[in-house]
């Protein structure tokens, strides 16, 4: 059985199609990839699993039971937790203080007490590689910082499956490194992922399979490489430049807030 | 410009905010025409440096000088009419605005009668956007954004565009597409100051790259040397 089933979803923004019947699953432990142009649906799809949206159409199971239309919350205590392309901390409290809020609020078991919420943020803090800065004003964290407590506030409610929008945006590629050891040290806990990013090193790097959206449609699913090698995702994704230079660590390419990133500000 | 052909010459500007200082007695050369690259890790201080040249940012010490200007310690308005246009990291459009009117907003300031003329050589370089003027800035997709963004710096007639990691959040080949594009408008005559975190990019398309390291010029040499360059390739591209 699939840990996460996604079956025919669709979501419509007034007369946009923003995703059109879009199907895939995942397994436990595997770390799926989500790729496809700026527009394509990505983050409305993980809006629809982590019930921000509600769906159109189609049908989302987990862990063997429809979570379709549950409410956020609901979700998030059923163990799908989630990061945001625009990262919103706190930001006249502590790093360890932004971590325990998942924590004290986001359990399966209901409210921890800010005691207990305190000490799983510092084991969340030390996953991520934060436990040093844990006192920081989260307003001293670089952008690199900033994203690794983004995925220790998701970690803190204890998740199984974490969906990861774009955590290596704005990172340079030995950055991108660190990042990308510290998403296995987070599978390595058992923890199952589904995560966009622009970054190909990144989908190469640590994802099992990789699904290709395209004006909210699935383009292709498969390994990694296969996925990259295809003439309409080269097409439609990845550019000539890629293609010629011929694979993902000829060319890593940055990524952060897609759509609305910053405007309107 | 001054005799020696630099458009702009920084020597030992520091910055910081409150809790401490981040630049440390900057030296920064751009010749007119030249396309220079900033690389530096996260934190090294590239944008707190844009922001200090745009005058968002009050130096603490040093020389700013544009084409013999001093402009050191000037409000954003003046170093804009001096010539110098920031693109600032994350678009930050007006996503209520339409694409005319952010784009219009770069030319708020000037008085010639050319802004017209201006906005059809923006939309030469952007023609996606040329069908697109009514929509707001904040519904266009990510790459449009961006294109929004540079050319609202370009619609101050610029000598000088400083641009803050343009290819943040957008898909391979639009980051691609506006690579090129950003070459082009240095081709046609316009110095650019560009700060990416895309080293690889970067270095393609500069003529001479810095970097920085905690608020400091460690290095600066011809963007092919950098590329070529060791210690570069493990720092910054993790090769």
């Amino acid at each position: 059985m699939s840990q996460l089933a996604v079956r025919g979803v669709s979501k419509r923004f007034g007369g946009v199609a923003a995703l059109t019947e879009v199907t895939f699953s995942v397994e436990p432990g595997e770390i799926f990839g989500i790729i496809g142009p700026n527009g394509a649906g990505k983050t409305t799809l993980l809006n629809c699993i982590s019930g921000l949206y509600d769906t159109d159409a189609g049908e989302i199971r987990w862990e063997d039971r429809s979570i379709t239309g549950l409410p956020a919350h609901r979700i998030a205590r059923l163990g799908i937790g989630r990061t945001f392309q625009i990262v919103r901390p706190f930001g006249s409290m502590t790093v360890r203080e932004n971590a325990a809020t998942g924590a004290l609020f986001g359990q399966p078991s209901g409210r921890l007490q800010p005691r207990q919420a305190l000490a799983y943020a510092d084991t969340v803090l030390d996953l991520v590689g934060l436990a040093a800065k844990r006192d920081y004003p989260v307003r001293r964290l670089t952008v690199p910082d900033r994203k690794r407590l983004e995925v220790a506030r998701a970690l803190a409610m204890r998740p199984r499956l974490l969906l990861l929008d774009e955590v290596m945006a704005g990172l340079n590629p030995v950055e991108i490194e660190q990042a990308l050891d510290m998403v296995r040290q987070v599978n390595r806990q058992g923890v199952t992922m589904v995560l966009i990013e622009h970054v190909m090193r990144v989908i190469v790097g640590v994802c099992t399979r990789a699904l290709v959206l395209n004006f909210g449609r699935p383009l292709i699913e498969g390994k990694p490489e296969a996925v990259l090698r295809d003439p309409r995702v080269i097409e439609a994704y990845l550019g000539e430049r890629y293609a010629r230079q011929g694979g993902p660590d000829a060319s890593p390419t940055q990524a952060d807030g897609e759509g609305g990133g910053g405007a309107g500000q | 410009m001054t005799d020696n052909g630099r458009l702009l010459e920084v020597r030992g500007l520091s910055a910081g905010y409150g809790a401490g200082p981040v630049l440390f007695g900057i030296d920064l050369d751009v010749a007119a025409g030249e396309l220079v690259a900033m690389v530096g890790a996260n934190g090294a201080g590239k944008s707190t440096l844009l922001g200090t040249l745009s005058g968002l940012v009050p130096p603490t010490a040093g020389s700013v000088q544009l084409a013999g200007r001093q402009l050191a310690g000037a409000r954003p308005e003046a170093t804009v009419a001096a010539g110098i246009a920031h693109v600032p990291q994350g678009r930050r459009l007006f996503g209520t605005l339409s694409v005319e009117r952010n784009l219009l907003l770069g030319a708020y300031r000037r008085r010639d009668g050319q802004v017209r003329q201006d906005l059809r050589q923006v939309l030469t370089y952007f023609p996606a956007l040329a069908d697109k003027l009514d929509r707001n800035a904040g519904v266009l997709s990510g790459g449009e954004q961006q294109m929004v963004a540079i050319g609202r710096g370009l619609m101050a007639r610029p000598r000088l565009l400083m641009i803050d990691e343009p290819s943040l959040g957008l898909a391979p080949n639009v980051v691609d597409r506006v690579m090129e594009v950003i070459k082009t408008i240095n081709r046609d005559g316009t110095a650019v100051l560009l700060v990416e975190q895309d080293v690889v990019l970067a270095l393609d398309i500069a003529d001479r790259g810095y970097v920085l390291e905690n608020g400091r010029i460690v290095l600066t040499a011809p963007a092919a040397e950098l590329r070529r360059d060791p210690a570069i390739r493990k720092a910054y591209l993790g090769i």
